[in-house]
Formats: C-alpha cells, structure tokens, sequence
C-alpha cells in the first residue's frame, strides 16, 4: 500500500519522538537508580575525597588456611593533596610508607629511605555513581541495618552477591562523615578474607596537612608507569586482536591498559564492587607463574593458583598468554577459561621454534 | 592326437624302452609326427654345422663386476638408515605435546600478578574506601627493589 509523503514523514517524525522519550526514560531510569542507590555506599565513597581525618587502622588478610598478613596503620588523610599510611607490619614484615599526592604516589622504607615512586591510574571515584553503582545494584544484594563503631553512630552495609562465586562484603559506613570505618570481605564458603577496621578514628579540619611535604633525601626508583591503551595500540602489541575473555555474569569491561613489566596488555573489568584482572601476551607457549596447579581439560592445559579469597588462571589462547586474578572462586575461573577457550598443550616443536626466536631476540 | 615332447625326449634317448616303443608305433601310423620328427631332426644338424664362438675372455670378470655394481646401489648404507631413523624419531619427539611446568623464570611470579591485581584494585571507587586494605594484598617487598631477598617473607 503506497502511502502518501506526508505520512511518511509523520510516521518517521513520530517514531524520532518516541525513541527521543523512551531513551529519554531511559536514562532517567539509570539516573534514579543511581540516585536510589543506598546513600551510605555513595556517602562513603563521596567522604574519600572530602573528609579530612586522622587514625589507626588495623589490616589483616588471610591468604591461604596457615599464611596471614597484618598490618598496623597510621593514617592521615587531607584530601586531595595528602595522604600518608604508615604500615607498620606484626609479623616479619619490614616498614613502609605510603604517601600519595595528585597524581603520584610514593612508597618507601622508612628506616632506609629507598622506594619507589609511581605515576599510577587515577581514582575512578568520578564514575562510580554513572557506572560502577549500576552494576553493583544488579550483581548485589543489599542490606543496610544501624550499627555502631568507636562511639559513632554508624550504618552496617552488607552486599551479598547475586551469583556465589565471589566474596561478600560487610561495610561500616559512619553516619556522620560517611567515612568507611570496617570493611570485611567474606569468601562463599563463608570463610573471613579480609578485614580492615579503624582502632581510632578523628575527624580533622580541611587543609589541617597542608604544609606536610615529602620527606628529603630519599633514593626512590621510578616505576614505570601504567596507561591506558586504545584498541589499536593493544592490537598492535598483541600482533592481532586480544582474546575476548568470557568473564563471570556481571562483570564489565572499564579498561585497557599497557605496562612496562610483565604481560604488557591489562584488561580490567569491575561488578560494581570487585575487580577482575585479565593479562595477556604474546606467546604460543603458556607460561604459567610458580606454584600453578595444572589442570587438565578438555580442551587444554590450564594453571590455577589461589591466594586468600582471589584466584590465578592461567592459559594459552591463539598465541597468547591470557592470565586472570580477582576475587572469584576456582571454579568461576576455571568455567571462564573453557568458555573463552584454550589451546592445547604446546608440541615440544612449538617450545623449540620459542627459545630460538628468544635466542634471536636476545642476539 | 599328436606327440610332441615326446619327440625331442625320443630323438635324446632318454625315453624308456617301453616308452619308445609306444613313440615308434605312433610314428609308423601317424604322418605328422613323422614330419616333426624330421624337422627335428633337421634343426639339430644345422645347429651341429655352425662354427663355435668363444666368449671374450673377461666376459666374466666383468659380468661379475656389474652384478656387484648393481648389488652395492641397491644396498642402503646403514648410516644412512641410523639417520633417517633419528630424523623419523625427532620429528615425532617434536610432536608431543607437554604442558609447560610453572617455574619462576617465567618472566613474572604468581605474587606479581596478585600484586597488580590488588594495585588495580586499588583505583576502584568501591576497592578500598579505606585507603589502607589495598596494600595488605600487595606487599611493598616486590615493589622495592633495593630490599635484600632475604627480607621476603616467601
């Protein structure tokens, strides 16, 4: 049936105008969801970068059923030009300092004055109530009850995870400053991960560490730095497109990143709470890291490794090394890995071919 | 029916008594026999009227000389088997297929990759609002290269 133009156009008007409102509506939906998301979460990582205070925390993590780390930690936080974290080990661990400006962070020995200093990502405070808070909405379950901590009125925040197969989170979120005063990390099993809680807590004046500065004669080593990658860049270092890992439901890409160590292409994807660490390089032969567990598949070789409540998977994929760390069980990663697909073991030809253009290379 | 070795074997004398007996009853009735026998005959006078050839004295020698020829071309050095045997063997060997062992020369350790993790982690709004739980997963002994080993508490 032919039409008349007229109408062509009112149809074509009309369905701009109820795109325009339904995307409209969209967005105010995603807004309002924002805007609904718990005001103690949003309070807590607003008060980051707003509230000054002083205080000892301690942070203890468990990282295997026998090896534990904790640490005493003084902190003074004067947002945004100071903050400085003064970790003094319990155990056999040494001293350090951490001290972080706009833009740069030092870490050092105290006693020793050598460190580093790093040019490292920015926060990404500035997006969590456009992207990250979304996400934690639909991959968390949450639950808020009144609590109480040093004396202070305070909000318990417990976010349980729609999918098990990473960690829970219990959060302290003071009412009055919105500052995270306990944080627990609690494995699907059910087992305490990680715990950082403050033994004092003050709240100070804006700018009270304005005249602090760096210590002097310190010998610090530059780390090399981290920056974001464009999809051509990471093509060009990968030799071809970088594999197109099947994350856990619920996790979203934020980022692509090079490095000057290791895997140089880093690949970061957030569920809102937690975050996923996806490396990859290079390489027709896996190289798995040291204490790896080999597992054998149906499709291929992959390594695993578990530290605390995070996991290491390793694999071979289309000549490159995939690794992934964070915080989900074995068998999340494990499943990851065989979606995505891995290669089979490398032919000892394929080993050989290797460490002659290593040879070459090194030449 | 007509004879034929039976013929050559009666013009030899090598037939029995018997047997000729029976060869020279056929011949008396049958006139085709008979003319074999005659051409028989005839071959063998005109092969007794030529003259005998010598063969070239080192006809011999060098009839043997080629057929060890043709022996040694024939023959696959052993070497040369023991070779392409080893070749046969390493091509196969190359074909196996042998998951990598996790060593700490594979450029970077399990503790860096949880060290980076954690110092990603660090920059997520929802990480650490605490500032200090992101350094608990990331020990600073990797991070300072100066620190003896000895130090390292794994």
């Amino acid at each position: 049936m032919a039409g008349r133009p007229e109408d062509s156009i009112s149809s074509v008007l009309l369905l701009g105008l109820a795109a325009t409102l339904g995307l409209t509506f969209a967005l105010d939906v995603r807004r309002l969801d924002a805007a609904t998301g718990p005001a103690p979460l949003v309070q807590s990582v607003r008060a980051r970068s707003t509230v000054a205070y002083q205080g000892e925390q301690i942070v203890v993590t468990w990282e295997g059923t026998t090896h534990t780390v904790a640490s005493l930690v003084q902190v003074e936080h004067d947002p945004p030009d100071w903050t400085q974290l003064d970790y003094l080990a319990l155990g056999p661990s040494r001293r350090f300092t951490v001290i972080r400006r706009p833009g740069s962070e030092i870490r050092f020995d105290p006693q020793r004055r050598t460190g580093i200093t790093t040019t490292g990502l920015n926060s990404e405070e500035d997006i969590f109530e456009s992207a990250h808070l979304p996400w934690l909405l639909e991959n968390y379950g949450i639950t808020m009850v009144p609590d109480e901590l040093l004396g202070r009125r305070a909000t318990r925040i417990v976010l349980v995870p729609e999918i098990a197969d990473r960690p829970s989170r219990t959060l302290v979120v003071d009412d009055v400053t919105g500052v995270l005063l306990r944080s627990e990390r609690v494995g699907p099993k059910g087992s305490l991960g990680e715990v950082t809680t403050f033994l004092r807590f003050e709240v100070k004046p804006a700018g009270w560490r304005k005249t602090a500065s760096v210590p002097t004669g310190l010998r610090l080593t530059p780390q090399l730095a981290v920056r974001a990658a464009t999809a051509e860049e990471v093509a060009r270092v990968l030799g071809g497109p970088p594999v197109q890992v099947a994350v856990p439901e619920g996790f979203h890409k934020t980022g692509d990143y090079l490095t000057g160590e290791g895997p140089p292409v880093v690949q970061i994807y957030s569920d809102g709470l937690t975050t996923l660490v996806v490396y990859q390089r290079r390489d027709s032969v896996a190289r798995p890291p040291e204490g790896s567990e080999l597992v054998a598949t149906s499709s291929g070789p992959i390594w695993v490794q578990r530290l605390g409540l995070r996991t290491l998977v390793h694999w071979s994929l289309a000549g490159k090394n995939v690794t992934v760390v964070g915080y989900a069980t074995r068998t999340s990663l494990q499943a990851a890995a065989e979606r995505t697909g891995i290669t089979a073991a490398p032919r000892l030809w394929d080993r050989l071919v290797t460490w002659l253009r290593e040879v070459m290379d090194w030449f | 029916m007509h004879l034929s070795h039976e013929l050559t074997a009666y013009l030899d004398g090598t037939l029995t008594a018997e047997e000729a007996s029976v060869v020279a009853a056929h011949l008396a009735e049958c006139t085709e026999c008979r003319t074999t026998l005659d051409d028989l005959r005839a071959v063998r006078s005109l092969l007794h009227t030529a003259p005998p050839i010598r063969p070239h004295p080192a006809a011999l020698s060098r009839t043997l000389a080629r057929i060890a020829m043709v022996e040694t071309r024939q023959t696959v050095p052993q070497w040369l088997i023991a070779v392409a045997t080893m070749a046969v063997g390493i091509a196969l060997l190359l074909q196996l297929r042998v998951p990598t062992a996790p060593r700490q020369s594979n450029r970077v350790s399990a503790l860096w990759y949880f060290q980076q993790q954690a110092e990603f982690a660090a920059v997520h709004p929802m990480a650490d609002v605490t500032l200090t739980s992101y350094l608990s997963s990331a020990l600073p002994y990797e991070t300072f290269p100066e620190w003896p080993a000895a130090q390292k508490t794994r």
